[in-house]
């Protein structure tokens, strides 16, 4: 008998038509970089006007047979398709499962020919997935790199962090265009001592790089260091993106340029966050970069050895940045209004009435953030992962600490509005339960089935 | 209600956010704080057990933020009723001075 079982979880995390593409920050510290060893990846999930239900997915062993519904892009009337079911899935908490592996994202974009409408997965299903059936980061990047070349991807560039107790890896994706299955795509392994971001910008830029691919992944591996898809230059050329030699080649002139928006609006974010960490004498130098002016350097750092070890206490507030102290700084002029407000209505691109064309900084800590979240996997524990989470802005909001074990034997029962809707205002929960789900506030999917 | 409290504090941040700050901070000590004994009595617990005990935990912890909310809530409607926040920033006020001349200039009155 062929059973189905829906993948609620990524309907119940998001609505249909809400998510803005250019609006997320990652933040990541190895374990060596941090105070007490633990691997941490931090996501603010900026998007306007949604709220993000934290999902549940049990684990289990499934029959032959079994097939998983994912449905192809956002929303309740995307189309359905079947994938063949792992014969065991993990346990998943939102973007963190039972073997510690977290996975986080932000959007490049990137060429928009390279976008396939066809393919099945997006990458938030595809996030989903890979925590199903991974038990550490390296397997992550293997089963991601299999799923969209079996079933093909349909968003638009990534980056993503892939995480375990162990390590942290930041991957950059992006597909091959209409009617094409896979993706091209290289994932680094940040130092275990160094801390990184992500911002919605391409950031991986030249990498070592393997004689040929290994037979039984199908992708090339510099062992501990790099992974990359075998054709992430030879497609490269055949799109007319590169010419040159293969040793100088960089994924990000490539596949995802800088533009004024991607340096300012996104490696700003990086920037400020690593100026919490270095000197910020060092910091200040990349200013003129900041704003447009490429003449003394075209990038930042891809990774930097903090100056201190970085709690996650660090990291919260790290989260909550608007540039204060900085010459960025969003409270320190008159565009913050009568009371040095760093936040700012859209869109971040406006005209002057003379037509002059402006913008509003874009920070870390932004009032859009449908859910926010701090992953921390600590090897020395069993349970090891400890989620912080607050739902909306972290700046305004407290993180509240969640542990992902498994199996859950009961739900939340302290608050219930099972009837209420996306916009009912009330001290309880406010989101609508997908059916077959119980949900209270802390929003939980526990399927009915489990 | 954690965007009800949110959206007041974004338009009058400077004179919100200290008592924001202070709830946060609270809830977020207290947090740290036990996260050893968690730690530590998650341990001595079997799977199942372990389960429920750190389920509670998180229901517990989101019980208590959002009773510290709501208090916050009505603290900042409360000391912050008919505009008597005062403090407009500084950048705020010289941008008004250079853009309105001597409008809004005090006057001596001569007899």
């Amino acid at each position: 008998m062929r059973r189905i079982i829906a993948l609620a979880a990524s309907a119940a995390i998001f609505f249909a038509g809400t998510m803005n593409s250019d609006a997320c920050t990652n933040l990541i510290v190895g374990k060596n970089a941090s105070t007490d060893g633990s691997v941490i990846c931090t996501y603010n999930c900026d998007g306007f006007g949604f709220a993000a239900a934290l999902s549940y997915s049990a684990p289990g062993r499934h029959e032959a047979g079994e097939m998983v519904a994912v449905r192809q892009g956002w929303g309740p009337d995307a189309k359905v398709n079947y994938i063949p079911q792992a014969p065991y899935t993990y346990g998943v908490v939102g973007l963190m499962n039972e073997k510690q592996v977290s996975i986080v994202e932000t959007t490049w974009d990137g060429r928009k020919e390279l976008q396939n409408p066809d393919g099945w997965l997006d990458y938030f299903t595809l996030m989903q997935l890979t925590l199903q059936r991974a038990a550490s980061a390296r397997e992550a990047i293997a089963v991601m790199h299999q799923l969209v070349q079996e079933f093909g991807y349909n968003a638009t560039g990534e980056s993503f962090a892939v995480c375990d107790k162990e390590e942290a890896w930041i991957m950059e994706l992006i597909g091959k265009g209409p009617g094409r299955k896979g993706a091209v795509w290289v994932a680094r392994r940040l130092p275990d001592d160094c801390i990184t971001a992500y911002a919605n910008s391409s950031r991986i830029q030249t990498f070592p790089q393997a004689r040929k691919a290994d037979k039984k992944l199908g992708f090339c591996v510099v062992p501990g260091d790099t992974m990359y898809s075998a054709d992430v230059i030879s497609f490269a050329r055949e799109m007319g993106y590169y010419s040159g030699p293969d040793k100088d080649f960089s994924f990000r002139e490539a596949y995802g340029p800088l533009d004024w928006g991607a340096i300012r609006y996104c490696e700003a974010r990086v920037w400020s966050f690593f100026r919490h960490h270095y000197s910020t004498e060092v910091m200040d130098s990349y200013l003129p970069f900041l704003d447009g002016d490429l003449s003394v350097t075209d990038h930042l750092p891809l990774w930097i050895k903090p100056d201190a070890p970085v709690s996650y206490r660090d990291i919260q507030n790290d989260m909550r940045d608007h540039y204060e102290g900085t010459a960025l700084d969003m409270t320190a002029d008159v565009s913050a209004g009568p009371w040095a407000s760093p936040y700012r209505n859209r869109p971040v691109n406006f005209e002057a009435s003379d037509g002059t064309k402006m913008f509003r900084e874009r920070p870390i800590g932004c009032q859009q953030s449908g859910m926010t979240m701090v992953c921390r996997m600590r090897s020395w524990l069993p349970p090891g992962s400890r989620m912080l989470l607050a739902e909306s802005s972290t700046s305004t909001w407290t993180m509240l600490p969640w542990w992902p074990t498994f199996p859950y034997t009961a739900a939340s029962t302290a608050f219930r509005t099972p009837s209420a809707g996306r916009t009912t205002i009330s001290a309880n929960s406010p989101l609508t339960a997908p059916s077959g789900c119980a949900t209270g506030w802390p929003i939980w999917c526990i399927p009915a089935t489990a | 209600m954690c965007n009800w409290v949110a959206n007041m504090v974004y338009p009058r941040y400077s004179v919100m956010i200290g008592d924001l700050r202070e709830a946060q901070k609270e809830l977020e000590d207290f947090y740290e704080a036990e996260q050893a004994g968690v730690d530590a009595k998650a341990q001595e617990l079997t799977a199942g057990e372990r389960t429920d005990f750190l389920t509670r935990t998180s229901i517990s912890y989101t019980d208590k933020m959002m009773k510290r909310w709501d208090t916050l809530a009505r603290l900042l409607i409360v000391k912050h009723n008919d505009q008597m926040s005062p403090a407009y920033s500084p950048a705020f006020i010289d941008a008004v001075k250079d853009q309105t001349g001597t409008r809004y200039v005090r006057k001596e009155i001569h007899r």
